[in-house]
């Protein structure tokens, strides 16, 4: 399949009698693949193994006993080039160390039974306008399960499903070329989806309000954001708001968004880099690939949650022994910046996993066309949930040779799926009362 | 709107003197220099501090007409071209003390010791120290006070935030109650013209010593807590209520007379006091300390609503409050003796003035405009202190002169100074923004701010009005004859003024392990019109007058530190 983007491109109800059928409830390919290296979709990890504690938010690995199937470095990299994106080959040629163990597939992603029957009635009749850049009549549902354009697949990543509302306690980290790793952001974030409750008084132009506070490193202790995106972004764009330590009040500020290095990660990638990709699509035309097999970190509950910074974070990549990798079917798009657009990434390719529409790769290019750094985001599902998350994410500088984490919960942090909190809560001004530094 | 001819052909522009690096290191330890939450209960606390290290040396030699002027030769004369001016080490220690998110406390501690102070000694210009002229301190070799040795030397520190808080929900709304020491600052300014000209002058007292000398000072040094209880509250999503009732009144902390940053020797607290020619004849003004309000009377208001369908949050505000920013004038001095008696006597000494009672009506827009963060803020203020004379007369130095100077009969204390009041309406507009990385920096930030401020009336004590038309600014020949007229290159203030400023902050980031380098460089300049007031972080100018033989200011409040040209290298770390 071969399409650009359209501007409306509703799936008609004969594919739309696929779901559930041949395809998942949110548009994957039920049945396994010809070697059976990929399973057929079984409704995904829905139970909590034994060891998790409930309410921890620090999720033990299901599959702790099983062992890789095999590793692939540069010296074997050719039999599986197809396999593999061109991010995960560039990093397996320029480092010698650097391996992928691949584990057993296990389709692990799931969502909620109201999530996937409301998928099925919207989708026949969401699309998108604008050129892509605003989303129309969808809420809490995948909104293109059978996607008709890059853009619609790119809806579905943005608006991927996740628990309403949870709270995060993690850390972001820059990596030196010799290794060095630098805390670059210890936070407490909040994260509420308007877009997924089923009923809300919230403004309904909102699909993510993300509240962060800051508690390292010491320096910006204290400091806090919030973020609210729309789902049309015509209308009105990102609106983000700063707390300023010392003296107590918020301001709104300037737009954080596109290729503005992220202060979080020192620079180490993009604010449209957070999560693979976020934020207004204007810049880039989105082309829908096709679907392709490729091996992508999967269930990687031990570097999500059980790594420590020291055995994670070494010289040039995160440690190969602490990472999963798994084969899974993907969606390719590809994002060329448009003509008298800027951004630094001229073009980006995303692979999005078919169980759960989440970006886990992406490639991207710098002005000249060179592959400038690439991105992979640690798929690691809240079985407690159950929904999909793959919220820690990394990007490698192949130039330089630097990387950055961010979201990363570790051995210390957590991901807790909570009650909503009030909307006076979520607004701006409730960031100053709240601030104590 | 009276457009002065300035004294140059163009508007007066600050230059930037000073460029400051300042780098900022990131911390490599994954936590706080001490932080815990007990084992994973809902006990927080952390302790984080903070070193901040200043190295600046003087650039420009001292300037001998600036520098022969009894008011500005301990300032100019204060250090050698070359010399370093400020070896300052300051410590923000900070604590913070937290159950849930429910009830909490904070302290902070400031800490400060500059080398370059440990054995210095008041100088002064060759000239005036073959005439036996002495200098705000005594005469020239005189040591600082106690109180300027204690603010620049030290070692000393002080208490800075020291309160305590819950948070609770009223039903629907969220509430959050601070009690204590801490600092509130309300509406959308940035710089200091906005500090000055927006809907929370005088809300807080700044802490200008540091804020001059020291470039790269965390805003939330600068401002000075002060004991209040505060409330906010979230009625609905849309609309916030907070409210301030204060306990403390200070004044804002002031460069001192004699240093590097001093603006004017006389000023404020360390000086003994000036020397200066009445008649003729030489005396030594005393420093008669300042007369801070007894009763605190401030509190203030706000209401601030999003207004979904403009996308904008409009705030609105109402304080009463005390002026924080000095009126230093003149009055007797019973007895005549002060501290260089019999050499010098002191008839006359100056003292500072704060004007309470006033009411401020404001008004802020906030929105965001094509990815930049912009604002509007506009206050009204009613029976406001107006500008006055530095060293100003509130009595007639002679009899006869009394009709001339004061016509409107003397000067009455209204509201604890002797200060004109009037009528006043403020306006700033800034604007925040962020560049995208070029191939110079990884990233920029930006911002823009103006400020104009129209005065409607003149309503009291209209004599001690340091503006056109007014008291000593009045072109009256008999005035002229006696040598007392002054004009606007006097810094006889306008009835409009208009300033802008604006800073820019490339950013590099990761310059090497675990460094991020910025470079914020800020100017500004005032057009249409004397300044209200000449603080800046690190331009200085001012405009001279009598053949360079003085600088001029406004409000009261010296500007001038024209000749103190400085480059500061600053470096902090936290841990």
């Amino acid at each position: 399949m071969m399409l650009s983007f359209a501007a409306s491109a509703k799936v008609n109800g004969e594919d739309a009698k696929k779901l559930g059928a041949e395809l998942t409830g949110v548009g994957a390919e039920k049945a396994g693949n010809a070697d059976g290296s990929i399973p057929e979709y079984s409704g995904g990890l829905t139970q909590a193994p034994a060891g998790y504690k409930a309410g921890s938010g620090s999720r033990v690995d299901p599959f702790a006993d099983e062992k890789p199937l095999f590793s692939i470095d540069g010296k074997n990299l050719g039999a599986y080039e197809s396999k593999l994106s061109e991010g995960t080959k560039a990093m397996l040629r320029k480092y010698p160390a650097f391996r992928l163990e691949v584990f057993k597939t296990h389709r692990t992603a799931a969502l909620p039974k109201t999530a996937l029957e409301r998928t099925a009635i919207v989708a026949v009749n969401a699309y998108t306008t604008n050129g892509g850049e605003s989303l129309a009549e969808a809420h809490a549902a995948v909104p293109f399960p059978i996607p008709q354009s890059g853009a619609e697949a790119i809806w579905n990543h943005l608006v991927h499903y996740q628990p309403a509302c949870f709270e995060a306690k993690y850390s972001a980290w820059f990596v030196e070329p010799n290794g060095h790793a630098t805390l670059a952001t210890s936070a407490e974030g909040w994260q509420m989806s308007p877009y997924w409750q089923q009923n809300s008084n919230a403004d309904p132009n909102v699909y993510l309000r993300l509240r962060i506070s800051y508690d390292g490193p010491p320096r910006r202790a204290g400091e806090a954001l919030m973020f609210v995106d729309p789902v049309d972004y015509t209308q009105r764009g990102r609106r983000a708001y700063q707390y300023l330590p010392g003296q107590r009040r918020v301001k709104l500020a300037p737009d954080l968004a596109y290729d503005t290095p992220n202060p979080t990660t020192a620079g180490g990638s993009t604010f449209d880099d957070v999560f693979l990709f976020n934020g207004a699509m204007d810049r880039y035309d989105f082309t829908l690939v096709g679907k392709k097999e490729i091996y992508v970190p999967y269930n990687a509950y031990r570097a999500v949650y059980q790594s420590t910074p020291e055995q994670l974070l070494k010289q040039n990549f995160l440690s190969p022994d602490q990472v999963r990798w798994e084969l899974h079917r993907v969606w390719v798009v590809e994002a060329k910046l448009k003509p008298g657009k800027r951004h630094i990434y001229s073009r980006r390719t995303f692979y999005l996993d078919e169980d759960s529409w989440i970006a886990l790769l992406s490639d991207e290019y710098d002005g000249r066309g060179q592959l400038y750094r690439a991105g992979s985001a640690l798929m690691a599902p809240y079985y407690d949930a159950p929904s999909p998350s793959a919220d820690a994410h990394v990007h490698y500088d192949l130039a330089s040779g630097a990387y950055a984490i961010n979201v990363w919960p570790g051995s210390k942090g957590w991901i807790r799926i909570t009650s909503c909190k009030s909307e006076g809560a979520w607004a701006p001004d409730a960031l100053a009362a709240a601030g104590v530094r | 709107m009276y457009r002065n001819p300035p004294a140059f052909s163009f508007p007066k522009l600050i230059r930037l003197c000073a460029a400051t690096l300042v780098l900022s290191l990131a911390a490599s330890r994954p936590a706080a220099a001490f932080g815990t939450d007990f084992g994973g209960s809902d006990f927080k606390l952390r302790w984080d501090n903070t070193l901040r290290g200043n190295l600046g040396v003087r650039t420009t030699a001292p300037d001998d007409k600036l520098g022969a002027n009894p008011a500005f030769t301990a300032g100019e004369y204060s250090f050698k071209q070359w010399n370093i001016v400020t070896s300052r080490l300051d410590l923000l220690s900070e604590l913070d003390l937290a159950y849930s998110e429910l009830v909490g406390a904070r302290g902070s501690f400031a800490g400060w010791y500059d080398y370059v102070y440990q054995n210095h000694t008041v100088q002064i210009a060759p000239s005036l120290a073959a005439m036996n002229i002495p200098s705000s301190y005594g005469p020239a070799g005189s040591e600082f006070s106690s109180y300027t040795r204690k603010r620049y030397r030290g070692p000393s520190g002080e208490l800075l935030d020291a309160f305590g808080w819950i948070h609770f929900d009223a039903g629907p709304v969220p509430i959050t109650i601070k009690a204590g020491r801490h600092s509130i600052y309300w509406g959308e300014t940035l710089l200091l013209g906005g500090a000055i000209h927006g809907v929370a002058y005088s809300q807080v007292p700044l802490d200008l010593i540091k804020g001059f000398a020291t470039p790269g000072t965390e805003v939330k040094e600068l401002y000075r807590p002060l004991t209040q209880v505060s409330a906010n509250a979230q009625l609905t999503p849309s609309l916030s209520l907070s409210a301030q009732y204060l306990l403390q009144w200070q004044s804002y902390l002031y460069p001192e007379g004699g240093t590097f940053v001093g603006p004017a020797d006389f000023a404020f607290n360390g000086p003994l006091g000036q020397f200066a020619q009445i008649g003729g004849a030489p005396f030594f003004l005393k420093n008669g300390g300042s007369n801070d309000p007894r009763q605190v009377h401030d509190w203030g208001v706000a209401l601030r609503y999003h207004v979904d369908f403009l996308d904008t949050t409009v705030g609105t505000y109402y304080r009463h409050y005390a002026d924080k920013l000095a009126a230093v004038l003149l009055v007797p001095n019973p007895g005549g003796q002060g501290p260089l008696s019999p050499t010098l006597n002191s008839p006359l000494q100056y003292q500072q003035f704060y004007a309470q009672g006033v009411d401020l009506f404001g008004l802020s827009l906030a929105k965001q405009i094509l990815g930049v963060s912009t604002a509007l803020e506009g206050a009204y203020r009613h029976h406001t202190p107006l500008a006055s004379q530095p060293l100003g007369l509130t009595v007639p130095p002679a009899a006869p002169l009394a009709p001339l100077l004061f016509p409107h009969g003397l000067p009455q204390v209204i509201g604890n100074s002797y200060q004109a009041r009037g009528e006043t309406v403020h306006v700033v507009a800034n604007a925040i923004g962020q560049i995208s990385p070029t191939a110079i920096w990884s990233t920029a930030s930006w911002n823009l701010e103006a400020t104009y401020n129209h005065l409607f009336s003149v309503d009291s004590n209209p004599d001690m009005f340091f503006g056109m038309g007014y008291g000593v600014c009045r072109t009256d020949p008999t005035l002229v004859n006696a040598g007392l007229a002054k004009n606007k290159n006097d810094g006889c203030a306008t009835r409009d003024s208009a300033g802008v400023a604006a800073s820019f902050t490339p950013t590099w980031y990761q310059v090497f392990s675990g460094v991020n380098l910025l470079l914020p460089l800020t100017g500004s300049w005032t057009y249409w019109g004397t300044l209200r007031l000449d603080l800046k972080y690190i331009g200085f100018y001012g405009q001279t007058i009598d053949n360079g033989k003085m600088v001029t200011s406004s409000n009261g409040l010296l500007s001038l530190l024209k000749n103190r040209e400085s480059v500061v290298l600053t470096a902090k770390v936290t841990f």
